[in-house]
């Protein structure tokens, strides 16, 4: 396929190789058709189910069927209330839980990291390499024990059922690749640049509010893309830390796919509700795209 | 928690004034500082033990344990026989009331009905003394003029609970016969039998550290200071059974605690020792202004990514030890915490996983199948991410950013929720099959997967993570799903490299008639494969613990055949592996299937893991080209 591709573009305008180059076109262009039919038809089928009556997967159509349509699900997803006098429903709170654990988390992990990146990049300091590789290499470590310890921090300082404190959890796990990525990019800055705003007066905190941050703006849009995006997908913490009524939206969504939980198990309601989060955050995702190209491009070159 | 600082070689004038007030700040942080007349800066260090000891008290019964020494316990509110003492049930698990928001509400109320009466009771207690360093331990005793009332332990009491308080105030302490009101009960340690002082009276600190390293003496119903173990007791708190996961990580949290003091406490005896020498030299003592300013230029660094660090210990480093630490316990499910206790066992766990047949066999087993997974999933997310760029990124096709926002779409859905849809559509109801029986395509294909040995029945819907006999098809769906979730985020990051490859290169090689596969072959192959070679690595140490392509697809399923599980694994029940787990998602399995817990065999193999993954990573590092700028630096 890719040799054919070169080919095509090397090819002289003569008749023969005009030929080759369409059907290279033609070629590529099916490849990118039946590419691009995988991606779509589970999100189309998603779409569908979420816009089918009842609670079975078997009554799904492969084709729209109208006689089927229903927003049902949308409607238990935006009333249901399993407590009659909870302010929101259920998803909707679980939801909005999880987005203020999201931005919460994205201010933080930006001011912490991008404030270890500057003084990583800026300052000479005992420990300073050692320091940061021990922590990479340390967050390699599988965590899934480690849960029983978190466990107990929380409940010793009396967080547990509380989504707020999972920040600290996020942002302690973000901050050594971070700091590492805007470290990288903050040493690419010149550094006659603080010097003269120092030589003009300015703090060490005034050189990094006012000068680094706006210049570090590319890799702090992935920091926070990146920050932003975590909480929602996590389920191990919530599932361990929060009790049902203090739940996020990842664990409302998995409750309503386990058959296990018949009061909840309704994959057409999980499909409605994976539509309403996975649209904002798609949108999100694709919005910022030139920053996370931009970061992750920062992150390979890193390794 | 000491340093060096003590032993300088004198080299012009006598050292022997900092010396000494090195020595001083040694034992009392800020006496030094006292000593170099620099007294706001002593307050700053004396922070340290006041912080501490305060802590320890708030958090102790050693006020009581000083009334027990000193003979002043009424004889009959000793404990005596199993009848005594009134018990209150608390929450499961025995719990120690050492949450630290208690703690310090303790220390604040404490303080607010006047330390002295505290202090006073502590005084004379060797014990306090040698583990916090008390500066006034050599104190008078203020027991020799006869304290007759044991008022300062019922103000002790009344912070650290209510419950306690109300007794005490209310009857006093030897009216231990009614029933309603709950009374502390003394230990009553005979001559023989152990005692174990720390564990009866300790603080948030020493019993923390006596926990860590005993992990418990007594348990529910064990006979103690001359009664039995309960399995919790709010009153009287020695006589709640000891709950060794609650020790040992109290324990790790007291003992962080402790570095981060010690620390401060060594930078303490290093700053008196410095000043002290600047002071000699210079003739004048230096301004707290001015250390302020010096400290702040100097350790502006640490300073600002202090909570960056406080937090990566509480969330990073202590997770760690904890799995660390569990690797050389015997915790299984088999052990109920408070009625049986914890031990350590060195490398017990190790030499069993190493030895024993079963084991191992299945051990095997599943570490194949991580490395296969971890090289195949990361090979096809690559090599169809080049493909996709290759195309998209061609001369011929137009549109670009249209096809390319559909094909980053599978990227930008959370993979949560992309793997439970995955999960709904291989549901035997699910798209794929109805889309099989749709197309007339199911009766070829389960024909064709039962000739390969794979699917029971022909012409059935296709169950893909269940039957023990599909084990080969759940896998090869697995690597598919990660394949459809993966592929974009590769092809992203080769688009970005393609960019990189200069023009000239095409150029030059076309002037020199070079083929399309030619250029492909030499030029952008070896170009896009060096600049991705970390991604590379770091996708195989990615997808070798990833653990949501298995557990959300296919929950780790179908089982394995159970005439094939070998009989020293059967221990382990449900947290048995399904033929799709991978290490990572046995772990979870053996740390969190309810009756069936394997916490140390789980932490062993944690360890296993962090050792091939973050060997691939201090590789990845090594030959990266930012550490080998650095090295000179």
């Amino acid at each position: 396929m890719s040799a054919s591709l070169t080919n095509a573009v090397a090819g002289k305008a003569s008749g023969a190789a005009r030929t080759r180059r369409a059907l290279a076109a033609g070629l590529q262009y099916a490849y990118l058709t039946i590419v691009c039919t995988v991606v779509l038809v589970p999100l189309v089928w998603m779409v569908v189910a979420s816009l089918t009556k009842g609670k079975l997967l078997s009554g799904v159509p492969l084709w729209p069927d109208f006689s089927k349509f229903s927003l049902e699900h949308y409607t238990y997803l935006f009333t249901y209330k399993s407590t009659s006098n909870a302010a929101f429903p259920d998803f909707v709170a679980a939801f909005l839980r999880s987005l203020t654990v999201a931005v919460v988390n994205t201010g933080a992990v930006v001011l912490l990291t991008t404030l270890t990146g500057y003084v990583f990049s800026r300052f000479r300091f005992a420990g300073r390499k050692p320091l940061l590789i021990s922590f990479l290499l340390l967050q390699m470590f599988p965590s899934f024990m480690g849960m029983i310890a978190i466990f107990m921090i929380f409940r010793t300082f009396g967080w547990l059922n509380q989504p707020i404190y999972l920040v600290f959890i996020y942002a302690a796990g973000a901050v050594p690749y971070n700091t590492y990525l805007v470290r990288g990019y903050m040493r690419s800055i010149p550094i006659s640049i603080d010097e003269a705003a120092t030589i003009d007066g300015a703090s060490r905190s005034k050189v990094f509010f006012r000068i680094m941050l706006p210049l570090a703006t590319p890799i702090i849009g992935f920091i926070a893309v990146n920050a932003f995006m975590a909480p929602w997908m996590d389920y191990m913490l919530p599932f361990q830390l929060l009790n049902m009524q203090n739940q996020t939206v990842a664990i409302f969504l998995y409750r309503l796919t386990d058959p296990l939980i018949t009061l909840y198990y309704n994959p057409l309601n999980f499909m409605a509700g994976a539509i309403v989060l996975a649209v904002p955050i798609t949108l999100v995702q694709i919005w910022m795209q030139r920053f996370i190209v931009y970061g992750m491009a920062a992150g390979a070159a890193k390794g | 928690m000491n340093t060096q600082e003590g032993s300088p070689a004198p080299r012009r004038r006598s050292r022997a004034p900092a010396l000494v007030a090195a020595i001083a700040s040694l034992l009392v942080p800020g006496l030094g500082q006292l000593l170099n007349r620099q007294k706001l800066k002593a307050l700053v260090w004396l922070i340290v033990p006041v912080l501490l000891v305060s802590v320890e008290l708030a958090t102790s019964d050693w006020g009581r344990y000083a009334a027990l020494r000193s003979g002043k316990v009424p004889p009959e509110s000793f404990a005596r026989g199993a009848e005594a003492g009134f018990e209150l049930e608390g929450p499961a698990g025995g719990e120690q009331a050492t949450s630290l928001a208690d703690l310090f509400g303790t220390a604040e109320a404490g303080e607010a009905e006047g330390e002295d009466p505290f202090a006073a009771a502590t005084e004379d207690d060797p014990f306090a003394a040698a583990s916090e360093d008390d500066p006034f331990a050599a104190a008078e005793d203020p027991f020799s003029g006869g304290v007759p009332d044991l008022d300062p332990f019922a103000a002790a009491a009344e912070g650290e609970d209510p419950f306690a308080a109300a007794a005490g105030e209310g009857e006093g302490l030897d009216s231990g016969d009614s029933y309603f009101d709950a009374t502390y009960l003394w230990p009553n340690y005979g001559d023989e039998g152990p005692r174990y002082v720390v564990r009866d009276f300790g603080g948030f600190f020493t019993r923390g550290l006596w926990g860590l390293a005993t992990l418990g003496r007594v348990v529910i119903d064990d006979a103690y200071a001359g009664t039995t173990i309960e399995l919790y007791n709010r009153v009287t708190p020695w006589l709640g059974a000891d709950n060794s996961i609650v020790l040992m990580g109290n324990g790790l949290i007291a003992l962080s605690i402790l570095v981060i003091l010690g620390a401060v406490w060594a930078f303490g005896v290093a700053d008196a020792y410095r000043s002290r020498v600047r002071t000699d030299e210079t003739g004048r003592v230096e301004k707290f202004g001015e250390f302020w300013g010096r400290v702040w230029h100097s350790l502006y660094v640490y300073l600002v990514s202090a909570p960056a660090f406080v937090l990566m210990i509480l969330f990073t480093i202590i997770p760690i030890l904890f799995t660390f630490l569990m690797a050389f316990t015997n915790y299984t499910y088999r052990v109920k915490l408070g009625a049986r206790l914890i031990e350590w066992v060195g490398l017990d766990t190790f030499r069993f996983l190493a030895v024993d047949p079963g084991w191992l066999s299945v051990f095997g087993q599943i570490f194949l199948w991580t490395i296969l997974w971890a090289l195949m999933s990361s090979f096809t997310v690559y090599a169809i991410g080049f493909l996709n760029a290759m195309v998209v990124e061609s001369p011929l096709v137009r549109a670009k950013k249209v096809w390319r926002t559909i094909m980053i779409l599978p990227w930008a859905i959370p993979s949560l929720v992309s793997l439970m849809v995955f999960r709904n559509a291989f549901d035997k109801d699910g798209l794929v099959n109805q889309f099989l029986f749709a197309s007339g395509l199911m009766e070829s294909v389960t024909n064709f997967l039962y000739k390969i040995g794979l699917e029971g029945k022909p012409d059935m819907p296709i169950f893909w993570f269940q039957p023990i006999y599909n084990g080969a098809l759940a896998r090869f769906v697995v690597v598919l799903t990660n394949l459809w979730l993966g592929a974009p985020y590769h092809m992203m990051m080769i688009i970005g490299v393609l960019a990189t490859v200069p023009k000239e290169l095409y150029e030059a090689a076309a002037i020199d008639g070079a083929t399309g596969y030619q250029r492909f072959r030499f030029i952008t192959l070896p170009m896009v494969l060096s600049a991705t070679v970390p991604a590379l690595i770091m996708t195989f140490s990615f997808n070798f613990n990833n653990f949501g392509a298995v557990y959300f697809l296919t929950g780790g399923g179908p089982s394995w055949d159970p005439s094939k599980v070998p009989d020293s694994m059967r221990i382990v029940g449900s947290a048995m592996p399904g033929q799709t787990d991978i290490l990572i998602s046995w772990i979870y399995k053996l740390s969190f299937t309810k009756d069936f817990e394997q916490y140390n065999t789980a932490a062993v193999y944690s360890i296993i893991i962090f050792m091939i993954v973050g060997g691939f990573a201090v590789f990845n590092m090594l030959r990266s080209k930012s550490f080998t700028e650095e090295a000179g630096e």
